[in-house]
């Protein structure tokens, strides 16, 4: 284990609410682990503690088994690349890299090998000497990376660094961090809401809600195991379709596992079609169930708004979640009382 | 882009450049601006070099050119040359050990807690208290023998002064009610600035172990630079044009010893009737805040960073 969380607690100076509260993480060394979960879940909050930037009122934390809860960021051997970048815009880019490097009390020589490094690993050569108001935002993220990187940390903590790019600059960010944690092989803790950048890059996922984990697990199994039903309607896009059983049980599928063709085993309902939007590869339906709510189907094939269908599910693709919401065995499903909404 | 890419006004130049059909409306558009900035600055300051060149008397109207007389006279009197000295002594102690203090200020008071807000208001309040009354009250305090600042002094068993009426002392109570004036304009300006650096940066700088002093004169002090020297440039025209605290306090007194520039330029014209020289000495004080401006800009924009 790299880094080892134990007994955390946060309350913020001035609130009586803890935002997080007996947390327990363990990060494995050499992993990309991405925190995952809506603003607000503690998410930030707890890379900011990992990186000494804010404090820490219960609970220890470790780095390689040495106790850092109280120790300086700059003593952490941590690297943190910031949402909005904070690249310093009074310095040239060769600056912003050599700043930390004087402090960590390195040779002239060592400084300049280091940079040179670091600008051909991210791309930069040849921008040593442009202000940070001369760059795109892409290359200011790829200062920030440079700047991390350069101090060849223990691990890379990101809060969220691809948010401020647009979407086609997001997707190629992406990939060159993929491809730049697979060069380095450092650990990377990287904070998200963005469930498609968690499970595109993570080879872990600690999806998180009011300061509490709801499931550390790979990509696949986050996506296709949720622990409960949270997870279950937060990963996907959609999340599932859960309805509320008439013993207070949950059952849910994905909302491209329903189907208007009849199935030998499994649930149907009749529902009637509210929206269809077009989303390019399929179609994003959105029923009403009558007396129950409304729920999402995903398919290939486009179906006419107003009018009403026969839905099902087959049983294979169903998941049981038992009365505290936590995924169960399988059970007799009893009436479908009312449609589960996550936004609800 | 500009103008004159879209339209190749630059294939014409010369006259055409500023005088053409586009260019109409905006001289129209800028003429209100323009006129007042002309009647009320350029004006009154050609006729001051006008009449820096003449002796003149208002009274009987009568004006003779003596060309640089009025100058030749100026330099050539002891006086003169100690009220430049003193005027670059007040300029020194002004903006330096006022623009720390003002500094230091600043960086105590940037916090967000209710003491800290109330004493910000507080400590600006000068700013808004015309200079005479500023002036009278200091006076009062600074009497030799009833005086606060004697009473406080002789209470600790500590050296009295006589502050603004003894020679040794005026020039140092009259730098000091002055910088009191002017701090709490100052400091607010910088802890407006202080407010501009955003949290993150210095986020960054603790993760890159940088020590507090090191942030401060690497991080702090180059992004405050824009307002360091707006605060340096008009500090420094006001310390020049510095008038009515003198002429309150002390009226250039004892001896001269807080005689500045502007104080005399009153002096000659005012009391003595000699409005040539005055003028004369008004030229010389123009040359010198436009000399120390255009130096603190261009010599020192090139290191200050606008974001």
């Amino acid at each position: 284990m790299l880094i080892n969380l134990s007994n955390i607690k946060k309350v913020y100076p001035g609130s009586k609410d803890p935002v997080i509260e007996g947390l327990n993480l363990a990060i494995k060394e050499g992993s990309f682990t991405v925190l995952l979960g809506p603003s607000g879940c503690g998410k930030t909050t707890l890379l900011r503690m990992i990186a000494g930037l804010e404090s820490v009122t219960g609970g220890s934390i470790s780095l390689e088994g040495e106790n850092i809860t109280n120790m300086e960021p700059g003593d952490r051997n941590l690297a943190m690349v910031f949402q909005n970048y904070a690249i310093y815009p009074h310095m040239t880019v060769k600056g912003n890299i050599e700043f930390g490097l004087k402090n960590y009390q390195m040779t002239k020589q060592q400084r300049e090998e280091r940079i040179k490094l670091v600008m051909e690993l991210t791309g930069l050569t040849g921008f040593e000497n442009r202000m940070p108001n001369q760059l795109s935002g892409g290359q200011r993220q790829r200062v920030a990376l440079a700047r991390a990187i350069s101090k060849s940390p223990k691990a890379f903590l990101m809060d969220e660094p691809l948010s401020n790019l647009d979407a086609k600059l997001r997707n190629q960010m992406r990939s060159e961090l993929i491809q730049l944690y697979n060069k380095m092989g450092t650990t990377f803790i990287y904070v998200t809401h963005d469930q498609t950048e968690a499970l595109t890059m993570a080879t872990d996922i600690v999806v998180m809600k009011d300061g509490k984990i709801m499931q550390y697990d790979t990509p696949e199994n986050v996506y296709s195991n949720p622990a409960n039903v949270f997870v279950a309607q937060f990963i996907g896009d959609p999340g599932m379709d859960v309805f509320q059983t008439t013993d207070d049980q949950f059952i849910g599928f994905k909302p491209r596992a329903l189907t208007t063709e009849p199935v030998a085993e499994g649930v149907s309902f009749d529902a009637n079609l509210l929206t269809t939007e077009y989303l390019g590869y399929d179609y994003q339906m959105t029923f009403e169930v009558p007396g129950k709510g409304t729920l999402v189907m995903r398919n290939k094939k486009k179906m006419t708004s107003g009018e009403a269908y026969r839905l099902s599910v087959p049983l294979e693709d169903l998941y049981y979640f038992d009365r505290d919401q936590n995924r169960c065995e399988p059970f007799p499903i009893t009436g479908l009382k009312e449609v589960f909404h996550a936004d609800k | 882009m500009q103008i004159s890419d879209r339209f190749e006004v630059k294939k014409h130049g010369g006259f055409y450049k500023f005088f053409n059909k586009l260019m109409k409306n905006a001289y129209i558009l800028i003429a209100p601006a323009m006129i007042t900035c002309l009647a009320l600055t350029i004006f009154p300051m050609c006729f001051a070099v006008y009449l820096g060149f003449h002796k003149w008397d208002p009274i009987s109207g009568r004006k003779k050119l003596v060309w640089f007389d009025n100058f030749r006279y100026l330099f050539q009197s002891e006086d003169f040359i100690k009220v430049i000295g003193n005027t670059l002594l007040f300029m020194f102690f002004i903006v330096f050990v006022g623009l720390l203090i003002k500094l230091l200020i600043g960086i105590f008071l940037n916090k967000r807690t209710p003491l800290h807000n109330f004493t910000q208001t507080v400590i600006f309040t000068p700013h808004i208290v015309a200079s005479v009354s500023v002036a009278i009250i200091f006076m009062g305090m600074m009497a030799p023998k009833s005086g606060l600042f004697n009473t406080v002094l002789s209470t600790f068993g500590l050296p009295t002064s006589n502050w603004y009426l003894g020679a040794d002392s005026a020039m140092a109570s009259v730098i000091m009610v002055s910088i009191w004036q002017s701090t709490g304009y100052g400091v607010l300006l910088i802890i407006a600035g202080l407010r501009g650096i955003p949290d993150y940066i210095y986020e960054a700088a603790r993760l890159d172990r940088s020590k507090p002093i090191n942030t401060f004169f690497k991080i702090t002090i180059p992004l405050l630079s824009p307002t360091l020297l707006y605060l340096l440039i008009t500090t420094v025209c006001s310390a020049f044009t510095s008038f009515d605290v003198i002429k309150m306090m002390t009226d250039g007194g004892p001896d001269n010893a807080t005689n500045l520039i502007a104080y005399y330029v009153y002096q000659q014209g005012m009391m003595f009737n000699q409005y040539g020289r005055a003028m004369a000495a008004a030229v010389i004080l123009l040359i010198f805040t436009a000399t120390l401006s255009a130096i603190n800009f261009f010599a020192l924009d090139r290191k200050v960073y606008y974001q």
